[in-house]
């Protein structure tokens, strides 16, 4: 029984000092010390002290009298527990002390016979204080020991679950969690995280400190499937991996799976087991944690995403269903008799319907321009033009749409030639003096001034109309942005596309409202 | 030449206005154009039109707000103009008081078909005793429906209900409008009653019971009893 639970305490103090100790001493002579620890040498070694102990004495008795030889003997043993010596060397160290001490010592010398009572009794009294005091002192030194490690192993859970709670990220858990793991037990440690309840990723995270194959992959990936441990130190796959592998499990669910190669000497006792299923329960609810916070971060993407989504649908399907509309309605018009009897009528509808294809056709261009845009693949096919030119069939253009504005067009005679991409420009253009056109009140003038500077040519759009609210001037250029209020039609998109086509030529597009009334807006394209 | 009937076209898209403003003029109605929703109550206090075409999505006020307030003070059929797949929001305006509706794209004949009978009920006296529809022949003092000049044995639920298509032929009647004016407001969600009667009814008007040509289903919204000519 009493040698039973020596054996426990013993391998949990090898272990734990093995394990905790080394946070300073590293493995530093873990070999001496392990022959040092071994019980049967322990045995031997307090035995050869007593001898020692013996052997010196009994040249001094003459000195110090045979009585004194037994306090010197008591406090020999009473100093072994002090040295990891466990009860059953010192209970075999007091009695070979008392033996000692009767055979030797004690009159008559060289019998186990005591000649006087009270030697007698001294020897009795002799060998119950040093079995009891021995066997105490030692018990209060695991004591101290088994306190040591505890204090050691809070203070290490302590560490481990201030630096998780401190953690940032899913990285940060991470990384900290592997360290703590390396620094405590003196395990490799490798962390990979689930795909999905059924499947883990294919990497490990990369902080982990060994290396997965395809064959421990496998490994965990059953252990993930099972939402059981495998590996070393279990009883599942126990021989086929160095690793011992952990599933990660929280009440939300399977997040991925926990490796640890611990060293080959290393023993895994129920109390390293308890310590290392608490951290595994802290790191899990740590790494639960930021997954949960990075879900939701997740989530507010998406609803974002969701918002602009509808922002955009809303706004393409009003934009492509008003002309639909004008051009069914017109061409299911057609079907009445009376209708088709009436010529002007007819001119009327064709109209109407001309307009709206141009909208429709506008819509679907800048959809395009914009996805080139955003596709980012945008390359410029630049060649050298005339800037009279572009204004001339710019403004061509423009009047055949049969708006109710004046244009005045003033291009410098020596505006020449500049090297750009035509079409783009020209929908740049056509996207900024169509938005004056849709949104001044009709009679109102529209000002087209090109000239240039010395940087490179200068274009002023400018109108009379009502100017823009200060607090949409900065926004005018944004996707999808629309001054609140405007009258119905459009996406939201002109404005955006011709800064895009401008800056994609190294150019500059800005607006400011005029005093007193209406907007400019000042485009400068450089020479090259 | 027959008094000229007026349109008010309240919508915030020029575009839509003028498409229908030109068909509408061609067939001889008075045309008068809002585009915000202000403009337009103030435009049918006016001009007391025959009818009133409403865009459901207006800047100013929405499309609800203005049938609300026409409806505190005028019974001028309005016709809604609303997108596709949004019949809750069609359901609304008809449980406001909106009298039809039809959806964006439209088709210009079954859009003026709308108008013609909206603006013919109105003027409609409810004075009439019968009311025919292809073969169907309503008596409304004797209370009894005919089918072929046959008497159909009806229950008062079924009766009651038939009344009410007769009364409002080629307009839209939402279940909840059924609901009520059959079985009272208490039973205004119960809309499986519906389904049970109206499929009892069917199986005695129509010919074709699971092609209904009299009563049909205007789905998400509610049933329409068509004009059939023989």
């Amino acid at each position: 029984m009493e040698t039973g639970k020596n054996n426990f305490v013993n391998n949990k103090t090898s272990v734990a000092n093995s394990v905790n100790g080394s946070k300073r001493k590293k493995n530093f002579g873990s070999a001496v010390k392990t022959v040092w620890q071994t019980p049967v040498t322990k045995y031997f070694l307090s035995a050869l002290v007593i001898t020692v102990t013996g052997i010196i004495l009994y040249y001094l008795q003459l000195h110090i009298g045979y009585q004194s030889v037994s306090l010197v003997f008591l406090f020999i043993v009473s100093l072994l527990p002090l040295f990891n010596f466990k009860p059953g060397q010192i209970f075999l160290a007091a009695v070979m002390s008392a033996f000692i001490w009767n055979y030797y010592f004690i009159p008559p010398h060289f019998t186990l016979r005591i000649g006087k009572v009270e030697d007698a009794l001294m020897f009795g009294l002799y060998f119950v204080i040093a079995s009891v005091s021995g066997l105490l002192i030692s018990r209060i030194r695991t004591q101290q020991i088994q306190i040591n490690q505890k204090e050691k192993k809070t203070s290490a859970l302590y560490d481990l679950t201030r630096e998780l709670s401190s953690s940032k990220s899913l990285d940060d858990v991470t990384g900290c969690s592997i360290r703590h793991l390396k620094e405590t037990f003196h395990t490799e440690v490798a962390v990979i995280y689930a795909e999905n309840d059924k499947k883990l990723q294919t990497l490990p995270h990369p902080s982990s400190t060994f290396k997965i194959d395809e064959a421990e992959w496998n490994i965990a990936q059953f252990v993930h499937l099972n939402s059981g441990k495998a590996g070393r130190f279990t009883d599942t796959i126990q021989f086929i991996t160095p690793a011992t592998y952990y599933p990660l499990l929280s009440k939300e669910g399977k997040l991925g799976v926990l490796g640890l190669i611990f060293p080959e000497d290393a023993v895994l006792n129920n109390d390293t087991q308890s310590l290392l299923n608490t951290f595994i329960a802290q790191i899990t609810i740590a790494i639960e944690r930021e997954y949960l916070k990075e879900l939701a971060k997740r989530n507010l993407v998406i609803q974002e995403s969701e918002k602009l989504y509808k922002t955009l649908f809303d706004s393409v399907s009003h934009e492509l269903k008003t002309p639909i509309t004008t051009i069914l309605g017109a061409v299911t018009s057609l079907r009445d008799e009376k209708i088709i009897g009436n010529k002007s009528v007819l001119t009327r509808l064709l109209f109407e319907t001309n307009v709206a294809a141009e909208r429709l056709k506008r819509l679907v261009e800048n959809l395009l321009d914009i996805t080139r845009l955003e596709s980012g693949n945008l390359t410029l096919k630049k060649d050298w033009h005339s800037v009279n030119d572009l204004f001339n069939l710019l403004i061509n253009k423009i009047r055949k749409e049969g708006y109710d504005q004046n244009i005045i067009v003033s291009v410098n005679e020596d505006a020449g030639i500049l090297f750009f991409d035509y079409p783009l420009i020209e929908q740049a253009l056509l996207n900024i003096i169509h938005n004056s056109l849709e949104y001044t009140p009709p009679g109102s003038s529209i000002e087209i001034n090109a000239k240039r500077t010395t940087e490179g040519l200068a274009i002023i759009i400018s109108d009379n109309g009502n100017g823009f609210p200060e607090e949409a001037l900065k926004n005018l250029f944004k996707k999808f942005y629309r001054v609140p209020g405007t009258k119905a039609g459009g996406t939201g998109l002109g404005l955006s596309i011709a800064k895009g086509f401008v800056e994609a030529h190294g150019g500059t597009i800005s607006v400011r409202n005029r005093k007193p009334n209406g907007a400019e807006f000042i485009i400068l394209l450089p020479f090259n | 030449m027959a008094i000229q009937n007026t349109v008010v076209i309240i919508d915030d898209e020029s575009q839509i206005r003028k498409i229908l403003s030109i068909t509408l003029e061609a067939e001889d109605y008075k045309v008068i154009e809002a585009s915000k929703g202000k403009d337009g109550i103030v435009a049918v206090a006016n001009n007391h039109p025959q009818l009133v075409i409403l865009d459901l999505g207006l800047p100013d006020k929405d499309g609800f707000s203005v049938l609300s307030e026409i409806r505190t003070w005028s019974s001028v059929p309005v016709i809604i103009l609303s997108v596709r797949n949004s019949e809750e929001d069609i359901v609304k305006a008809l449980d406001l008081g909106a009298d039809d509706y039809i959806t964006k794209p439209f088709n210009t004949s079954e859009l003026l078909a709308r108008i013609r009978a909206n603006i013919r009920r109105n003027q409609q006296s409810d004075s009439e005793g019968s009311v025919v529809n292809g073969n169907l022949k309503i008596d409304f003092v004797k209370r009894i429906v005919y089918k072929k000049n046959k008497e159909l044995k009806l229950t008062n639920t079924e009766y009651l209900l038939l009344l009410m298509f007769f009364k409002n032929i080629d307009r839209v009647l939402t279940h909840n409008f059924l609901l009520k004016e059959v079985w009272g407001p208490t039973h205004a969600e119960d809309s499986q009653y519906l389904r049970v009667f109206i499929g009892q009814i069917r199986k005695k008007i129509e010919d074709d019971p699971s092609q209904p040509k009299y009563i049909v289903t205007d789905s998400g919204v509610g049933y329409r009893m068509l004009a059939v000519t023989n």
